[in-house]
């Protein structure tokens, strides 16, 4: 113990006070407390910041004949060199929680294959991917403002029952999910229940990121600005219970109308889990996922998950869908029935750390393979590689984009 | 004379109960050392030496009864990543993982120390007790109970747990699976203090996990900054999990 330590951990045995109460804490020990010596002590105790540097390239062959992109017309860069540095600052002062995460991203592309080969590009730019304020009313109710992503859920695939953005980014960690804009107030009225009211006022970074394959928002973009932004509404009402859980949300959004997304899990056995996710809506809106997972006694845990869209389309090919405007650019995936098996261990040769997953689409049959290999170099290193391969023909979904790519980096936390 | 004798019984029976209190009494006044139902907040120091390799984690943890929620100050590679255990239900987050993942309660949080051993303990109301023949720690007198859980909260089905008679605090334990196989063991020291009723007792600093094999491998928890504080339900939200 430091010497700050020590001083702290005596000021706060010098306010130790035993209190009588009710007949269940008469005899659990209390200590009142008189908070910190100062402002900046207090303002000291609730700082956070986290700064990482990522650095990282990307290699990837983009497939020149499918029917969604003929000699690369979409401009899929084949090398991508990237730094990217990521600074998070947060401060809890008594009943404010302010939050920022600032980023700087410097991006050079080069075209080898297709259009436009030969060429190279790059842009510098600094954006703020999310900031927050938060204050507590009383500890039974928040209120916030911001720019967030706002994520829940257990599914791996996507997050079926999220209004605002159901892509939630697991397929590439390294790549953030872009924040969007959100008022927001939470109550807790007890342990098992909380509502949240939550409007999405603003599309934020959404549809901004640069580069193919930096882009969380799903490959069509995940933008609504096609049309013009309409704000969202939501209730979300959630429920925990002993070893289980189940979440609520109604929503309504101008252009797509209403919608009731839900998510539960189970815990069955302290290593298996099972879950599903889902929502029903206005326009024939139908998605439900459902998935186990299963931690075996040596670390290694696999998860098999089935995701069924009523929407998705079902035409032979691919770019029949989007011209027929059959597709939903917010839909991260957009065929209608897709199965993925994941492998993770995290403790794979000690600081090897691995996640390999197949998605599957059962109507086309196409695949997408991913492995997400990390080796924690040094306290302070982790060095990546995200590998992904594509099949299927070229009127498939995931057989028209890439053939594979890989993302190889390093990020350095401060 | 009948009335003589049973006032005899009476007081021999009260003495008796004086001298030694019931196994309840033992286990809540260990648990006492061992946590705060309702709140307690410190940093976790976990080490882990594993195959002559040793690791470190640094969390800064909120507990309140089987509840948890932490983060990871250190080391920097960790830094941010969040835990939150809520009804037997675990959530962990990392930066970068975009949302909170849930977890079984399988998952470890480092070498031999699962999450439930940084969670307060309640033995005296999860867990049936047996009175086992006395034995020593040590040179510590100590109270054997075989403990047998009574609900699917707790983190071990069985422990069989050495009790100091002077201290009053919980000195050894051994976890065993359902079929009855011991798989862990652990060994605790009480070097913080606290007051309790007005009266100072020893609170636990470190506990040390060794492995079934018996190998060399062995996880320290150091149990720093003890700060009891009534936790409201918000610290246990996943809603306000995520910073």
């Amino acid at each position: 113990m430091n010497k700050n330590n020590a001083t702290t951990w005596g000021r706060w045995a010098l306010v130790l006070c035993a209190l009588s109460g009710t007949a269940g804490a008469g005899t659990e020990p209390v200590i009142v407390s008189t908070g910190p010596a100062s402002i900046f002590d207090e303002i000291k105790q609730g700082f956070y910041s986290r700064i990482n540097v990522l650095a990282f390239g990307i290699f990837q062959e983009p497939e020149m004949n499918s029917r969604l992109n003929p000699n690369n017309i979409l401009e899929i860069s084949t090398y991508q060199a990237s730094i990217n540095p990521r600074v998070d600052l947060n401060l809890d002062f008594r009943r404010l929680e302010l939050g920022i995460k600032q980023r700087f991203l410097y991006l050079w592309q080069r075209w080898d294959e297709g259009f436009p080969e030969g060429e190279e590009d790059s842009l510098a730019q600094f954006y703020t991917n999310e900031w927050f304020a938060r204050y507590r009313l009383m500890d039974e109710l928040f209120v916030s403002y911001g720019r967030e992503n706002l994520q829940w859920g257990p599914s791996v695939l996507l997050s079926s029952s999220n209004p605002f953005n159901k892509e939630n980014g697991r397929n590439n960690p390294r790549v953030e999910v872009p924040g969007l804009g959100y008022a927001r107030a939470v109550w807790i009225p007890n342990p098992a229940w909380s509502v949240s009211f939550i409007a999405n006022t603003d599309e934020g970074r959404l549809g901004r990121q640069q580069g193919f394959g930096l882009n969380q928002a799903g490959f069509a973009g995940g933008s609504t600005q096609e049309q013009d932004f309409q704000p969202g509404y939501a209730f979300k009402i959630d429920w925990t219970g002993e070893g289980k859980y189940f979440s609520v949300i109604p929503s309504y959004r101008e252009n797509t109308g209403y919608r009731v997304g839900f998510f539960g899990g189970w815990n069955v056995t302290d290593a298996l889990l099972l879950y599903g996710e889902g929502a029903h809506g206005d326009y024939g809106d139908f998605e439900l996922q459902g998935g186990a997972s299963y931690t075996f006694e040596a670390g290694p845990t696999v998860n098999l998950e089935y995701f069924h869209n009523e929407n998705g389309c079902l035409l032979d090919r691919i770019e029949q869908c989007f011209l027929r405007g059959e597709i939903d650019a917010t839909d991260p995936m957009f065929r209608q029935d897709y199965m993925m098996l994941q492998y993770s261990d995290t403790e794979v040769l000690s600081d090897f750390n691995v996640n390999l997953r197949v998605i599957h689409n059962l109507n086309d049959q196409s695949d997408r393979l991913i492995g997400i290999f990390e080796y924690e170099a040094t306290d302070h290193t982790l060095l990546y590689v995200i590998a992904n391969g594509f099949t299927g023909s070229r009127d498939s979904e995931f057989g028209s984009l890439l053939n594979y790519s890989f993302f190889v980096g390093a990020a350095y936390t401060f | 004379m009948r009335t003589i004798l049973l006032l005899g019984t009476l007081l021999a029976l009260a003495g008796l109960a004086s001298a030694s209190p019931d196994v309840k009494t033992i286990l809540k006044t260990a648990d006492q050392s061992r946590g705060n139902l309702q709140g307690i907040s410190w940093e976790v120091v976990v080490e882990s030496v594993e195959n002559g390799r040793t690791d470190s984690l640094n969390y800064d943890i909120k507990a309140r009864g089987f509840d948890i929620s932490g983060m990871s100050l250190a080391p920097p590679k960790y830094k941010g990543n969040k835990l939150l255990m809520s009804n037997n239900n675990m959530w962990f987050y990392k930066p970068g993982l975009s949302k909170a993942v849930p977890i079984s309660q399988r998952q470890k949080l480092m070498g031999n120390a699962a999450y439930g051993d940084i969670a307060s303990t309640n033995y005296a109301e999860d867990y049936e007790a047996a009175k086992l023949p006395d034995d020593k720690v040590g040179d510590e007198e100590c109270h054997v109970f075989d403990l047998t859980s009574k609900n699917d909260k707790t983190t071990y089905d069985r422990i069989k747990y050495w009790i100091s008679k002077k201290r009053l605090v919980g000195v050894k334990a051994e976890y065993f699976t359902v079929s009855g196989k011991k798989f862990k063991m652990a060994e605790m020291e009480y070097g913080n203090k606290v007051l309790i009723d007005g009266k100072e007792r020893p609170f636990i600093s470190r506990i040390t996990l060794y492995d079934e094999l018996m190998s060399e491998d062995v996880t320290y928890l150091n149990l720093t900054r003890p700060r009891f504080e009534p936790l409201p339900d918000y610290v246990f939200n996943l809603n306000l999990f995520m910073k």
